[in-house]
């Protein structure tokens, strides 16, 4: 009888040696990385690299490191394996890739607002200039320069046109960087005309 | 009780034999092949194709993402395969192979994406550069140090866009700034074409040959004579006191905003040519000193009615008048709206030795007093 229990014994505590080696061991928090992959791939987007370029890298760089840590894991012993560390790092970079989305999203409303507020303002900024063009001193002496300003104030509303239809296209840089051309180009004419309108009055 | 003791050790040495052998086999197993799915290479592989995806000029390199999505579909089938496999038989070295593959086009993109990005950084930068120094400097100088301006709007867009250009670049629109740089070279060079038609008739043989005869024939007066006049080259910008047939000075001359055509009419801000003389000298004008010419002469006349009837001009216009050389000069400018100005030092050394009746030849341009283009 003792026998019998003894080998019922060790047959059993083998079972659960091998049952421990090939089953009980940590395994590879496989759910946590392809969810993390997702967001991230799903946060790679042009609006993202315009706008979040450094949170995106900040998220894909997490990425790596995630999957170079569960790499690190499953190279080891089986019974020595451990993913906290793989699964905390997972953790990280999903919640960075969700703040590159909200990132860019912010990024891109600033971008927008800023633009918007620019171009907003460019219209009585240009009719002021066109009010200061039809107002500057006139005569021989500065027909030449009056007419460069012309050319200036023409380009100044091509160049607001051209911010109008960037927005329109929402690309919000473009329609900044064409706004701040027009911007310098009405405020430069309105100062001109202004510093002629001061030299003539200190001439009187 | 003895033989009991050596059966039981003979057991446990056997069974923790066995565990031994089944760790080895299991180590072996692992050694023998990729066994574990490849999570690393997935995840980089997967953040490639998506830098590709969303790179610089995607478009451009549609073909090779199409590669590279069907081999990274590829791919992941066979992970999947392998995933659901009986640990035994699980095998990740084909996936593997087709993950490299992937990771390989994948980089070819990226490479090809990024020198695109490089090339047009390249680009924009030489772009800027040239265009600074093309608006900037002006090739037309002439020896006189008065700078040739033949103004139009294709110049002020060039400059509003370069403008329009660097504003772009700082914000990192690469792309963009270079269009619009492109647009400034093109608007530049549409001005240079603008300019070289204009400057077209100064290099014109026929009237070379014409405006040279004036000159010479007003240099030969002075020699004969013995007395001064006035020579204006208008391309060189020059005003020139004529005495005993030599150049007894020069002076740097501003004209009129359309300095380059020939006066026709009323308001048209250019200055004329040809033969005339000083009519009055008069000492204090709005302009300060000045000396009134007798245009429109006869010739002035007859190509003024010639062009009426021709409808080269309105049936309304009218030819102008109070053409002078007066003070007021600045630097670098062409601003009358017909007249020839000279330095306010210049001009009263001129006004000094100027006399009612004094020749004033004007010219669009001569080889009295050297010039930039034979």
């Amino acid at each position: 009888m003792k026998k019998v229990t003894m080998r019922l014994v060790l047959v059993l505590a083998f079972s659960v040696a091998a049952s421990l080696l090939f089953f009980a061991c940590a395994s590879a928090p496989k759910e946590e990385i392809a969810a993390t992959q997702t967001a991230i791939q799903a946060a790679q987007t042009d609006d993202v690299r315009t706008y979040a370029e450094e949170s995106l890298k900040d998220a894909t760089d997490t990425m790596a490191k995630a999957t170079a840590e569960v790499q690190t894991q499953d190279e080891k012993f089986a019974l020595s394996r451990d993913y906290k560390a793989a699964s905390d790092l997972l953790k990280q970079a999903k919640e960075k890739a969700a703040k590159v989305v909200t990132d860019a999203q912010a990024n891109k409303a600033k971008a927008k607002a800023d633009a918007e507020a620019l171009i907003t303002s460019l219209t009585p900024m240009l009719a002021d200039a066109k009010k200061a063009l039809a107002t500057a001193p006139r005569g021989k002496d500065t027909k030449a320069e009056l007419e460069a300003m012309q050319s200036d104030l023409k380009s100044a509303e091509e160049a607001l046109t051209a911010a109008t239809q960037a927005m329109s296209q929402e690309k919000y840089k473009d329609a900044l960087g064409q706004a701040n051309t027009a911007k310098t180009k009405a405020s430069g004419i309105i100062e001109q005309v202004n510093a002629a309108k001061a030299k003539l009055r200190g001439g009187k | 009780m003895a033989l009991r003791r050596i059966r039981r050790i003979a057991v446990f040495t056997g069974a923790f034999l066995v565990l031994l052998i089944g760790v080895g086999t299991y180590e072996l197993w692992i050694l023998t092949a990729l066994r574990d799915h490849p999570w690393q290479l997935e995840s980089h592989v997967d953040s490639l194709a998506a830098n590709c995806r969303t790179g610089p000029g995607a478009f451009v390199f549609a073909e090779e993402l199409r590669t590279l999505a069907v081999q990274i579909a590829d791919a992941k089938h066979c992970l999947t395969h392998a995933d659901v496999a009986w640990t035994p038989g699980r095998d990740y070295d084909p996936c593997v192979e087709k993950l490299l593959t992937a990771a390989l086009i994948a980089m070819r993109i990226r490479t090809s994406q990024e020198a695109r990005v490089q090339d047009e950084k390249a680009r924009l930068g030489v772009e800027l550069k040239t265009l600074e120094l093309d608006l900037a400097t002006d090739p037309q100088a002439p020896k006189s140090g008065a700078r040739i301006e033949v103004k139009n709007y294709e110049q002020s867009r060039a400059r509003t866009l370069l403008e329009t250009a660097h504003n772009l670049a700082a914000l990192g629109q690469t792309g963009s700034a270079l269009t619009a740089a492109l647009s400034a070279r093109a608007a530049w060079s549409q001005s240079e074409n603008l300019v070289a038609a204009e400057l077209a008739r100064f290099y014109n043989g026929r009237l070379r040959e014409k405006w040279e005869k004036e000159a010479q024939d007003l240099l030969r007066w002075t020699r004969q004579s013995g007395r001064s006049a006035i020579l204006v080259d208008k391309l060189e910008h020059r005003c020139l006191l004529l005495a005993d047939g030599q150049v007894a000075k020069s002076y740097v001359a501003n004209l009129s905003r359309n300095w380059y055509r020939r006066k026709a009419q009323e308001h048209d801000a250019s200055t004329p040519e040809g033969e005339y003389k000083v009519r009055q000298k008069a000492p204090a004008t709005s302009f300060g000193a000045a000396l009134l010419l007798d245009y429109p002469n006869v010739a002035d006349w007859q190509r003024f009615n010639s062009m009426k009837k021709t409808k080269e001009i309105e049936a309304g216009a009218r030819i102008g008048g109070a053409i002078e050389i007066h003070c007021s000069g600045r630097l670098n400018s062409d601003w009358t709206d017909g007249c020839v100005a000279l330095e306010d030092a210049d001009m009263e050394d001129l006004f000094k030795r100027a006399y009612v009746g004094m020749p004033v030849t004007i010219v669009g341009t001569c080889t009295i007093g050297g010039n930039r283009k034979q």
